[in-house]
């Protein structure tokens, strides 16, 4: 907040943590409980409080603090002058029950902390009746502030790695297989889920009869997935072998491959 | 009286900032949950096997219908034929499932027979998946719409969306 802005504000009346009423007019702190005479402030003290707690939560610089308190009501403006008047303002909110609320920031300046601030701008709200005070999140410390920054450095990395694991790893594994050849205008493609097939072992003239006995037609474009267990191993008498051909036709470009039919065979050969 | 308030624009900026982290991790968590889901298609299935001396021939039509966390239902519908007899097959399987290292681990919880299904011969019924029976399968895309089921014996169908 600026000099201009301060100056622009009408002079106002605080309740300061539901504990002390400010009177910025009257320059006096008084004990919303304790039965005790108000404490009369002095003009350079009321100038400063007033600073500060219209900067509640903020950081004052001491140069900003040193120009709107001293140098533009022609005072001589000094470091040490200022020092003692921020500790004349903490003794005096100690007497009233508020230990810490003006905050020494070192090497930045000076932060007003009231966890509630009201201000209160109608004159039949000036009894010395406790206003009920309206919660205000009160301001983390500087240490609260870099857990806080902590954990939203973590929750969002964490979010940028799911959602990246989300977005780019493959709903399900893609089909692993070889092509071993055309019969007529079927393109034949072992497959690999479980073992590489042999190439040696593939007999294509075999599964050319395979097509023909399930009466699958080559004369269009079509895939066929084929698997067979002889193409495992060159033991033609294994037990239980298997063999297993996919008929897809060509389907349009969007969709390459079209419904499928299935044929399964196994012989129970010993 | 008026009471005005003071709102920390920090603390705003921090949950607003909270809130979208949130929202996307739980979004994305959402996703990969969806990812390994059994899919949703169907299948025409023609198989031969001999037992002993006997020949089955099975025509099948399968629709997998995913229903609820980690459980689908397996439609089975067609006939199976041992020699010259043939039986109506028409029976709904209810199956959950785990996955894990790329592998789903699947288990029947209910065989229900319908009316028409026709097949009392315990050797046919082995032919087909029975309650309380464990699947160990792998599910590999082929297309856009079609995915392959294969157990760790052999491939079983190329299904479709």
């Amino acid at each position: 907040m600026g000099v201009n802005q301060f100056i622009a504000q009408g002079i106002m009346r605080y309740i300061i943590n539901n504990n002390i009423k400010y009177h910025e007019d009257r320059s006096e702190l008084i004990s919303l409980y304790d039965d005790i005479p108000p404490i009369v402030l002095t003009a350079t003290l009321n100038r400063l409080l007033s600073a500060l707690v219209r900067n509640n939560n903020l950081v004052l610089s001491r140069e900003t603090l040193l120009m709107q308190v001293w140098e533009v009501h022609g005072q001589v403006a000094s470091g040490n002058n200022l020092n003692n008047t921020i500790s004349m303002l903490r003794k005096m909110f100690a007497s009233l029950g508020e230990e810490e609320i003006i905050v020494t920031l070192p090497r930045q300046g000076f932060m007003f902390c009231a966890k509630q601030l009201n201000t209160i701008d109608d004159e039949s709200s000036l009894d010395d009746k406790p206003v009920p005070a309206i919660a205000v999140q009160p301001p983390p410390s500087k240490r609260g502030w870099l857990k806080r920054k902590i954990l939203l450095a973590v929750l969002s990395v964490v979010a940028v790695l799911t959602l990246a694991w989300a977005m780019f790893s493959p709903e399900h594994a893609s089909i692993t297989y070889k092509s071993i050849g055309v019969v007529d205008k079927c393109d034949i493609r072992a497959i690999g889920t479980y073992h590489l097939v042999k190439q040696a072992y593939v007999n294509l003239p075999g599964i050319a009869a395979d097509i023909k006995r399930f009466g699958l037609d080559c004369s269009l474009p079509a895939t066929i997935y084929y698997y067979s267990s002889s193409t495992l191993h060159n033991n033609r008498d294994i037990y239980n072998s298997v063999s297993f051909v996919a008929y897809c036709p060509a389907g349009l470009k969007k969709n390459p491959v079209s419904e499928c039919e299935n044929f399964y065979e196994t012989k129970d050969v010993h | 009286m008026k009471l005005k308030t003071y709102i920390n624009i920090q603390s705003v900026f921090f949950i607003l900032v909270l809130l979208i982290a949130l929202s996307i991790t739980l979004f994305s968590t959402y996703r990969l949950a969806m990812k390994n889901r059994v899919p949703e298609c169907k299948a025409i299935k023609t198989s031969f096997t001999m037992v002993g001396s006997r020949r089955f021939e099975k025509v099948l039509l399968i629709s997998i219908v995913p229903v609820g966390w980690h459980k689908f239902n397996v439609l089975l519908n067609g006939n199976i034929s041992d020699g010259d007899k043939k039986y109506a097959i028409s029976r709904m399987m209810v199956a959950d499932y785990t996955f894990r290292d790329g592998y789903y681990y699947i288990k029947i919880l209910e065989n229900i027979r319908h009316a028409r299904d026709s097949t009392a011969d315990a050797e046919l019924n082995r032919q087909l998946p029975a309650k309380n029976r464990v699947y160990l399968m792998r599910i590999e895309k082929v297309s856009d719409n079609s995915y392959i089921f294969a157990d760790n014996h052999a491939p079983l169908f190329v299904c479709s969306k």
